[in-house]
């Protein structure tokens, strides 16, 4: 089979940092954190009051009540993602290209606020019915069954969950189907909005959840900080991209995974580097060729030197060459949607020729002992960049990007 | 006038669906509404819980037009004695 190179032609992403991808980049490349104090959920008596939060959303901006009722926010940050990639990436929907076009989306924990409003009707309020949308409304591929109808897709489509990793096996399978040749064209990525008290009681019991901020690599960080949000790249064959005259981003040059296969909570170092020794040999692409590392990095006491020790065992010397920076200390930890937001991020950094800093950095850590971009970006014109996902559960992705010059 | 529980289940279709209220009818079906079968349990649930009743399934499964709708509600509201709240 004749693997065809794959483009990214269009992005998308609703975040903490704006309510389109030119608003996330802006706030990326100024550096500026979108954590602060959630608003939508009382945050008494838990540990952590701070989050990623989209700020401002209304849904009535962007959908029909009837159509906004059939969704959990989460979904909504998917489609709302998936529209903005497609109108950028300038698509002509033929007939036939809907036919062999792929969704899919990643998401860890799916519509939780419509779960949580069930929960208390039933427990708390006595209801003994319960909203017949309940169910469609949850269902971790609600997103991407909705970017199917929004946008009359109607090739290969599912959703992946795999914790923090889910967007970027999401983009990765997504990627290996539009190379294979099994879809055309290719919308992929990850929506997630985590926001909802139950649900962050246990984050808070799993006391990985910083009371401030997120301070990646730092040696005073204290853990993650919980993020929402929706991105979604458009996926397609690099020669069909630049027959239609379309903007190529980025190419999408290699995906590797691995299974740590050693602790539900604690990450391993082996399992890492492996998943970026696949991306690379998935790219043909030489560990020295890299530039910037997406790092997952966030900032938790155990991840960040564990991603230094992985990048050390795979780069070797080059990884004091190699910029590495963690954008969560920005958009948050969006869990099932932050490999999308970072994909987006790190084509956006080849794009420009900027890379994005690691924000809210105090003090380096001799056990992160990187070049991790403190607080200011930095311009860099890099041939490749890696972007790195692992999960709770020892799963994880690597996604390898090339830069595009026209 | 129509009655109120019908100017209940007008006004939540008019607000869902983007439809003005003064076009919706008691004859109306959902059908010519557009509202599929999804949307009308939908509305059913949504007054289910404003009226603090419950329509039976094999009750739901005859409700085709917005009249109807309205009587259904009527008659278990009926049944459980209460009068529409305000």
């Amino acid at each position: 089979m004749g693997a065809r190179r794959v483009a990214v032609t269009g992005v998308g992403a609703i975040s903490a940092l704006g309510a389109d991808a030119a608003g996330f980049w802006e706030a990326l490349s100024a550096g500026r954190s979108g954590i602060g104090p959630i608003g939508c959920v009382d945050c008494t008596g838990l540990r952590f009051a701070n989050g990623a939060e989209v700020r401002g959303y209304d849904p009535a901006a962007h959908f029909e009540r009837k159509q906004s009722d059939m969704m959990d926010r989460f979904a909504q940050l998917g489609v709302v993602a998936a529209r903005e990639a497609a109108v950028a990436a300038g698509v002509e929907w033929t007939a036939e290209l809907r036919e062999s076009a792929a969704v899919v989306t990643g998401a860890c924990v799916g519509g939780q606020a419509s779960e949580e409003q069930v929960f208390i009707d039933a427990y708390q309020n006595n209801r003994h019915r319960a909203h017949p949308l309940t169910v469609p409304r949850v269902m971790m591929n609600a997103a991407a069954s909705q970017i199917t109808m929004d946008l009359g897709l109607m090739g290969p489509a599912f959703t992946v969950s795999s914790a923090c990793s889910s967007a970027n096996h999401a983009i990765g399978q997504a990627f290996w189907m539009v190379r294979s040749g099994a879809a055309e064209v290719a919308v992929a990525g990850g929506s997630e909005a985590p926001f909802a008290f139950g649900h962050l009681k246990g984050w808070d019991a799993i006391r990985a959840v910083s009371p401030d901020t997120c301070r990646p690599f730092s040696r005073d960080r204290k853990g993650m900080v919980l993020g929402e949000g929706g991105a979604m790249l458009v996926l397609e064959p690099l020669e069909a991209a630049l027959a239609r005259g379309a903007t190529v981003l980025a190419e999408l040059v290699g995906f590797g995974m691995s299974a740590d296969a050693h602790h539900l909570t604690s990450p391993s170092a082996a399992g890492a580097a492996r998943a970026m020794r696949a991306a690379l040999r998935d790219a043909g692409v030489d560990p020295e060729r890299v530039g910037y590392v997406n790092a997952h990095g966030t900032g938790t006491a155990v991840n960040d030197p564990m991603e230094t020790a992985a990048l050390r065992a795979v780069f070797g010397a080059h990884a004091d060459r190699l910029a590495v920076s963690a954008t969560k200390s920005m958009h948050g930890h969006a869990l099932g949607a932050a490999g999308a937001l970072e994909a987006v991020a790190t084509v956006l950094a080849l794009r420009h020729g900027i890379l994005p800093p690691t924000a809210n950095f105090t003090e380096p850590d001799p056990e992160c002992d990187l070049d991790v971009i403190p607080n200011q970006a930095r311009p860099a014109q890099v041939e490749h960049a890696i972007s790195n996902s692992f999960a709770f559960g020892g799963l994880n992705a690597v996604l390898a990007f090339r830069r595009w010059d026209a | 006038m129509y009655d109120e529980l019908t100017q209940r289940v007008i006004a939540h279709i008019a607000q869902v669906h983007s439809i003005p209220a003064e076009t919706i009818t008691p004859e109306n079906t959902f059908d010519e509404l557009g509202i599929d079968s999804l949307g009308a349990m939908s509305l059913v649930a949504d007054l289910e819980i404003e009226l603090g009743v419950d329509v039976p399934n094999e009750e739901l499964l005859k409700v085709k037009t917005v009249g109807s709708a309205a009587d259904s509600l009527a008659r278990v509201l009926a049944e459980a004695g209460a009068a529409p709240q305000a």
